[in-house]
């Protein structure tokens, strides 16, 4: 775009909620709503990687499918390299989606296993030699030219997750949206796969929106993290500022209560929440997270809390941030060479 | 290091069980499945003991066997040789009616999906009365009181309430209590757990965990932990059984294996693990190449040798199980 400049975010999402209609009554007027994404707003640069981490539920792979105009939002905007997707045109949608992609989770259900892999890429190929771009395309992934005429069930997952990798890389988009796309492999392969968007990430200078629960690969891949409950943002910030200080109580419970590969460190952490995440169809009045917040008081349930900015470009939303804990979850600092005797 | 470890873990290190009698003794277990492509090893001689009170952890990626290997533990699967024996008793040799006796008496376990794993039409105090009356002379009223007391004791809030409920109207997290609550109401010497958290999220899970690891320490269960998660498999495990292609590779007690690993392949696995509680390093993450190869068409020799990075000529022929110093590891680098 030509009124481009380089702090122009290439994405920004604005006040973006999603509702869903979960029940109507008999003259088919909605009469309960599902409120899957809350008044979200973020901001990615050209080249920037940003985690959406949270639990089942939280709203993560609405948000994304929202931002793509999968679904038309229920309010708010998505602006996409200055153009608003909302008031495009559904030509201009179409051409603004090729330079958003997808990958997600399933790599056996997201390809047709009746064509071959070649004809599946080829699809978002544009202009030129196809057949030349695909062999290309399936390289860059790290699979042979070859491959090409041979079909999804002739492939291992993770190999199955390049395809589906070099699909998405086939309309030369800017932005790469990745949900959950490790989450179903081998941690053996997972770490291939990581280490592919990494490159492609530093080849093309590709953006990602990095969706996933596993908060190990966020903190590993992604330049910022935004941690959502229940539809709304509760944290966001760089991601090393997040993991060694996290700051809101959600965050601080979600990062200790992940599993540290390392027996001697068991039973250091232990910032236990009581109870499963509140149903999406009801939940709690002012904080969402009040529930299950071991400081929360009255003003909590009154008052919703919005995303307020500390000093080291991070944010967060929480009544009581000023009266909290807050540095590293774990109790010493391990250095990785102790950590990491192979 | 090494003592520092030994100290978290409390009944690890040199306090495995080694010199008490095993309540479980799996020796030499081979499962093969029939299928369209002939008949495919699923796990292949594989060997360890299980003592009171110790979690032992299985730990291998997708198709490795470990799952079979717990099937086999209840006689749930055919096994086709090797032996399985709970207190000195072959399982094989056991009649039907005495298999369901031991099952749930003496052996109990828990999967990965606890939706399917309750029946859906019955309300959860049928389902847990009757598992205690199988196994137990107790009247329906004690049942009842004894199935209330055990909703309780996992954490089930209002368990009286709870107890007329039907499954679908618990959550995930809820569902699993309520299976460890069936699985534990008969007081079992062993609780298999195949992959019991890997369907729940992170906050969830840490409870889970907590949770099986306090009825590990109150009632004494010795616990078969399969999972594919190496951060579970750290928290939880005494020992740890690696599994690859079939066969354990490595097995060691917890901190030696992570302090210490041997095997290639634990070496690659334990590496590739991003970590939560680090800052990442500079350059690509350690992977191993290649995939898990397909159980039916494995490698000559060492499975492992097609993605290893210091395979040799000799590993065309099958290592050597080596055993010594209380670990073991099947590997030609350590012959």
């Amino acid at each position: 775009m030509s009124d481009a400049t380089s702090d122009t975010p290439l994405l920004r999402v604005a006040g973006l909620s999603q509702r869903f209609a979960v029940s109507r009554d008999i003259f088919g007027r909605p009469s309960q709503w599902l409120e899957a994404v809350d008044r979200v707003d973020l901001e990615l640069a050209a080249g920037e990687t940003l985690g959406i981490v949270g639990e089942s539920g939280c709203g993560k792979s609405t948000l994304a499918r929202t931002i793509l105009h999968l679904h038309r939002p229920s309010a708010g905007k998505v602006i996409f390299d200055g153009v608003d997707l909302g008031s495009a045109g559904p030509a201009r949608l179409r051409q603004m989606r090729r330079r958003m992609q997808i990958v997600m989770q399933d790599p056996y259900s997201a390809l047709n296993p009746r064509r071959t892999i070649g004809s599946s890429i080829a699809d978002g190929v544009t202009g030129g030699d196809r057949r030349a771009k695909v062999r290309a395309l399936l390289e860059k992934v790290g699979l042979s030219a070859g491959d090409a005429g041979r079909y999804p069930n002739e492939f291992s997952g993770g190999q199955r997750q390049r395809i589906c990798i070099a699909r998405a890389l086939g309309p030369d988009p800017d932005l790469l949206i990745a949900d959950e796309a490790v989450s179903a492999l081998d941690v053996s392969v997972q770490a291939q796969i990581l280490n592919l968007l990494a490159g492609l990430r530093r080849d093309f200078g590709l953006s990602f929106l990095f969706i996933s629960h596993n908060l190990a690969v966020v903190r590993a891949f992604c330049d910022r993290v935004a941690v959502m409950y229940l539809g709304r943002i509760v944290e966001t910030g760089p991601t090393e500022a997040v993991f060694q200080d996290p700051r809101h109580p959600y965050t601080r419970a979600l990062i200790s209560a992940v599993p540290i590969p390392q027996p001697g460190r068991r039973r250091e952490r232990r910032r236990l929440l009581a109870g499963d995440v509140p149903s999406p169809l009801d939940p709690p009045s002012g904080c969402r997270f009040r529930t299950r917040c071991p400081h929360a008081d009255e003003g909590c349930a009154r008052t919703a809390p919005v995303l307020e900015r500390l000093g080291d470009a991070r944010q967060v939303a929480c009544l009581r941030l000023g009266t909290l804990e807050r540095g590293p979850v774990w109790a010493a600092p391990v250095s990785q060479a102790e950590a990491r005797p192979c | 290091m090494t003592n520092e470890i030994s100290d978290h873990t409390g009944q690890g290190g040199a306090a495995t069980g080694r010199g008490r009698a095993p309540v479980l003794s799996v020796r030499d277990l081979h499962v093969r499945y029939r299928t369209d492509d002939g008949d495919v090893p699923a796990v292949n001689g594989v060997s360890f003991d299980l003592a009171a009170r110790e979690t032992y952890a299985i730990v291998g990626e997708s198709g490795c066997g470990k799952s079979t290997v717990a099937l086999s533990l209840l006689a749930l699967v055919p096994v086709s040789a090797g032996e399985v024996s709970l207190g000195g008793r072959n399982l094989a040799s056991m009649r039907r009616s005495e298999l369901r006796r031991v099952r749930g008496r003496e052996i109990a376990m828990i999967f990965q999906e606890p939706m399917t794993s309750l029946n859906p039409v019955l309300t959860l105090g049928h389902q847990l009365v009757e598992t205690i009356r199988l196994h137990q002379p107790l009247d329906r009223g004690a049942a009842r009181r004894r199935a209330i007391e055990m909703l309780e004791r996992v954490g089930i809030s209002d368990p009286a309430r709870r107890i007329g409920q039907y499954p679908h109207e618990l959550s995930g997290g809820m569902r699993q209590r309520v299976m460890i609550a069936m699985a534990l109401s008969c007081n079992p010497r062993i609780l298999v757990a195949d992959e019991p958290t890997t369907a729940l999220d992170v906050t969830v899970q840490a409870q889970i965990l907590a949770l099986l690891d306090d009825l590990r320490a109150e009632f004494g269960t010795g616990i078969v932990l399969i999972t594919h998660d190496i951060g579970v498999v750290a928290e939880m495990a005494d020992r740890i059984g690696v599994m690859y292609a079939g066969r354990l590779v490595e097995e060691a007690a917890a901190a030696d294996l992570f302090s210490d690993p041997r095997h290639p392949y634990t070496r690659g696995l334990l590496a590739s693990v991003p970590r939560v509680d680090l800052a990442p390093r500079d350059g690509p993450l350690v992977a191993l190449p290649g995939s898990p190869p397909t159980p039916g068409r494995l490698p000559q020799g060492c499975a492992f040798r097609t993605r290893c990075a210091q395979a040799m000529d000799v590993c065309a022929k099958p290592p050597p199980e080596l055993r010594g110093a209380d670990r073991m590891v099947r590997c030609w680098l350590h012959v």
